[in-house]
This record gives C-alpha cells, sequence and structure tokens, in this order.
C-alpha cells in the first residue's frame, strides 16, 4: 500500500526552547487508521500540528501523499491533511455553523452554489440540518464536536487528524461519535487518551514519550495492562 | 453555561423578524440620522418618531419591558457628559442658585440642548434596540458587510459576537474559582486579586487567540475571510422599507 504519511528524523524545539519533539519517524499507509497515545506532554499533539503544516521544523522530513512540506504546496497539504482541534471553541470561531462549515469550501475557491451544496450534505451526514443559522454557543458540547468534524470534512481531505475527538463527552456523544469516525473510510490519524476508542478505531497504536516515539505496534497491544504501564501510561 | 443576552428575541419571527436584515439595517439608519437631524425645538416630531418606533415595537412583538430596560443603559453616560451643559451656555437665565460662595446659573438654552441630546440618544438607542432584537446578529453582520461596511470592523464584530460568550464563562469560573477559596475580606487584598484575576484572563484569551488562529489556518485562511451572501430581497421588503421611509420624510419635513 501506498505510505500517505512519511516522517523522518523529526525534531523539534518550541521557541521558548521547550523541546517537543525528539527524532520522530513514522510512515502512515493509505486507509489506515492509527492511534497516538501517551502521557501529557509527550509531544502528540504537536506532532499533528506539523503534519498540516502549522508548525514546521527545520530538523527531519515530512512528507504528505508524496509531497514535501514547503511553503508552496502548504495550501495543496492542508486541503488533503484537515486538522481538527480538541476544543471545538476552538475550531468554530465563525458566527453561525453554515459560515463555519463554508470557511475551508470557500477558501479552497469552490463557488457559492456548490459550497452550499457540499455544507447542506455534509450537515445531513452528522445529523445537524436545520441549524445552520445558529450560533456555535448555541450547540451541545457533542454538536459542536460533531460540526468541528464537519467543518473538515466538508474539505473531503485524504487525511484526518484528530486531536482528542472524545474528550469530555458523555458516553452517548462519545459512542456516537465513535460509531461516525468508523464510518469514515479514510487515513486517519488520531491523538488520544481515551483508549478503548483507539482500539475500536485504530488498527496500529503509536506510544511517545518526552518526544520520542517509543513503541509502534498493532492494537493488540493495549490489552496489555502491565506493558502499557511499562511504557509510562 | 448558555447566554443571549444580545439576540434573546432575534428568532420571534413576527412581520418585523422576517424583513431582510439589509432593509432594516437601511431604515434604522436612516431613522436616527433624521432624529439627530431634527431642530431641538420641534418637540412634536420626536414624539412622531417614537411613535413610529412604538408601532414597529408592537409589531415586533418583542416585550416593551425588556426593549426599554435596555435602553436605559445610555442615559448615564450621556448625563455624565451633558448634565453640565446648563450651567455653561450663554442665553437667558432660567435659575440662579447660590451655594455659599459659589454662584450658579442655568440658561434656558443649556436646558435645551441637555433636553435635545437626552431625548435623541435615547431614540437613537430605541432604534438600534429594536433593530438588534429583531434580527439574528450574524445577519445583520452580514447585511453590514454588504451594505459596504469596512471589512475590519465587521470581522472584529463578528470575533467579539462568538467569543464574548465563552469570555463571559471564563469569567464567571475564575470568580467561582476564587469565591470558592477567598475568606479574607479586606479589600486591599481582593483587589490584588482581581489584578490577578484580570491578567489571567488576558493570558487565557491570548491563548485562545493564538489556537483560533491555527485552526483558521488549517483550514486554508489566507488573510481575508469570506462568506456567502444568502439574502433575497422580496416585494414586501421594498415596500415596508418604501413606506417607512416616506413616513419619516414626511414627519421630519412637515411645517
Amino acid at each position: 500500500m501506498d505510505k500517505v504519511v512519511e516522517i523522518k528524523n523529526l525534531s523539534y524545539t518550541y521557541p521558548d526552547g521547550t523541546p517537543a519533539l525528539d527524532g520522530v519517524s513514522l510512515d502512515v499507509l493509505q486507509g489506515e487508521s492509527i492511534g497516538i497515545i501517551g502521557p501529557n506532554g509527550a509531544g502528540k499533539s504537536t506532532l499533528l500540528l506539523h503534519l498540516n503544516g502549522i508548525l514546521q521544523s527545520k530538523n527531519g522530513s515530512i512528507k504528505i501523499l508524496g509531497m514535501p512540506l514547503t511553503s508552496s504546496n502548504l495550501r495543496k497539504v492542508r486541503s488533503k491533511a484537515c486538522l481538527v482541534f480538541q476544543d471545538p471553541e476552538d475550531q468554530l470561531f465563525m458566527p453561525t455553523v453554515f459560515d463555519d462549515v463554508a470557511f475551508g469550501l470557500i477558501n479552497l475557491g469552490y463557488d457559492a452554489g456548490t459550497v452550499s451544496e457540499k455544507v447542506e450534505k455534509i450537515l445531513e451526514k452528522v445529523d445537524l440540518s436545520g441549524r445552520e443559522n445558529r450560533s456555535a454557543h448555541h450547540l451541545s458540547f457533542g454538536e459542536k464536536k460533531l460540526v468541528s468534524l464537519a467543518t473538515v470534512l466538508v474539505m473531503e481531505p485524504e487525511i484526518l487528524l484528530l486531536d482528542e475527538p472524545t474528550s469530555n463527552l458523555d458516553r452517548k456523544e462519545r459512542r456516537e461519535i465513535i460509531a461516525f469516525l468508523q464510518e469514515i473510510d479514510k487515513t486517519k490519524i488520531i491523538v488520544s487518551h481515551d483508549l478503548e476508542m483507539i482500539e475500536q478505531l485504530c488498527q496500529r497504536v503509536v506510544v511517545m514519550n518526552k518526544g520520542k516515539v517509543i513503541l509502534i505496534e498493532d492494537r493488540e497491544v493495549l490489552k496489555d495492562n502491565d506493558r502499557l504501564e511499562s511504557l509510562g501510561l | 453555561m448558555k447566554h443571549s443576552f444580545l439576540d434573546r428575541y432575534s428568532d420571534l419571527g413576527s412581520i418585523i423578524h422576517r424583513l431582510d436584515p439589509r432593509v432594516k439595517t437601511i431604515f434604522f439608519f436612516a431613522l436616527i440620522l433624521v432624529i439627530v437631524s431634527t431642530p431641538p425645538q420641534e418637540t412634536v416630531k420626536f414624539l412622531g418618531y417614537f411613535l413610529m418606533l412604538l408601532i414597529l415595537l408592537l409589531l415586533s412583538r418583542v416585550p416593551f419591558l425588556y426593549v426599554f430596560a435596555r435602553t436605559l443603559v445610555i442615559i448615564p453616560f450621556v448625563l455624565m457628559i451633558a448634565i453640565f451643559i446648563p450651567f455653561f451656555k450663554g442665553g437667558e437665565v432660567a435659575g440662579s442658585y447660590n451655594f455659599l460662595t459659589l454662584h450658579l446659573t442655568i440658561s434656558d438654552k443649556g436646558l435645551l440642548i441637555l433636553q435635545n441630546i437626552l431625548i435623541k440618544s435615547w431614540l437613537s438607542v430605541l432604534s438600534l434596540t429594536i433593530l438588534t432584537s429583531t434580527a439574528k446578529f450574524s445577519s445583520l453582520l452580514k447585511a453590514l458587510e454588504i451594505l459596504k461596511t469596512p471589512r475590519v470592523l465587521i470581522l472584529i464584530a463578528s470575533f467579539f459576537y462568538r467569543y464574548m460568550f465563552l469570555l463571559v464563562d471564563q469569567i464567571m469560573k475564575i470568580k467561582n474559582a476564587r469565591d470558592s477559596r477567598s475568606f479574607k475580606k479586606n479589600p486591599l487584598y481582593q483587589l490584588k486579586i482581581f489584578g490577578y484575576m484580570i491578567g489571567e484572563l488576558f493570558i487565557r484569551t491570548y491563548n485562545r487567540a493564538e489556537r483560533i488562529y491555527l485552526a483558521m489556518l488549517s483550514r486554508g485562511f489566507n488573510g481575508t475571510i469570506y462568506t456567502l451572501e444568502s439574502f433575497k430581497i422580496k416585494g414586501f421588503d421594498l415596500y415596508f422599507l418604501g413606506g417607512l421611509v416616506t413616513i419619516l420624510f414626511l414627519i421630519r419635513l412637515w411645517r
């Protein structure tokens, strides 16, 4: 199968001097779902921000769908590898749900008719038709999470980068989001502490600690509690 | 936590609510211009504008007391600026008072200006309150955008509207955290804590802004925000606008 993400020896230090990534290498195959787990501060979210080109490191290399991350193809990469942030309040910044979902599409240069059509379709898919003109603060938390997903899915990306898709959800909302993600058949890279969800959604698991990848294995490893504990989880 | 203090009645669906937001925006701004430009002596005309607003308000079914209470907010600010005018303006003396060595005179011209400022500012605020209670904030923004308001202003207002509620939530959370642990009643100490709270709020807001910007970047933001226009003007909108503006100018030009 094709490699859609190739990360080679990536290191990154935040401008304030905090080291975040230390020699990370990882390949992700097409259609695969990968779960990245690890303690807080392990560098998981930092890695995600690199895959969307928001953070760029001079040390190491990243290729998304065979394209290296350079300023000239950043737009292309961002339309193919889409990131959903952990806090939907950050993801939803426009006055209405419609504007939020349409934001990415308009930036991609679609015409008004196509935009409306696509937005309508995706809202139907996440079961939120009729909320187009609502403001995000009038939605429940679970609905906000779904709209956040919709803002990105509508751009029809090849790779979904999800930061904690199930955090702060109640049991029902969590179940619904997981079911929804299961149906989406795209390459997914999911950062989370929710090991149960990772086990349900992902084939492979990456364990990170202190900026390093310390394990890449089949999801079966999640059943081995002792081993997880020995890895610092 | 949920708040809706800005557009609480904005989805009532009355005849006024259903008007095209552009029509409403144009009408209310025209009304304000006309109110402000009416000579102060023609008191009856102000009554005319007030009646007009009252009818619109009744048609919109927004509770009168709600609107009325909100318009009063402006009065202290206006008074603060205008209350001294009667003492300084020349003209016929309407009254004079002696306080110990202080001799104060109030002029009739000054009083007229004060009355003028009060009436005009109150009527203007009343107009804007009716406008914002009968249209969703988002559609007002869009209307203003179509009517060529500078984009920067629209964006500031739009982000402010989106995140004001979160900001209030944050303030409430920080306040609860303080109250649940604060036992000293010393006002100086409280003031110090208040300073910390403002600092904390600033840092949180700053961090949030950073994350929002990243979220915008990751969806292809390149410096300008575009939205789709989605209004369709109906014949009724135009008749309504035409009718109201005609009445408005009849009142204004009537002698």
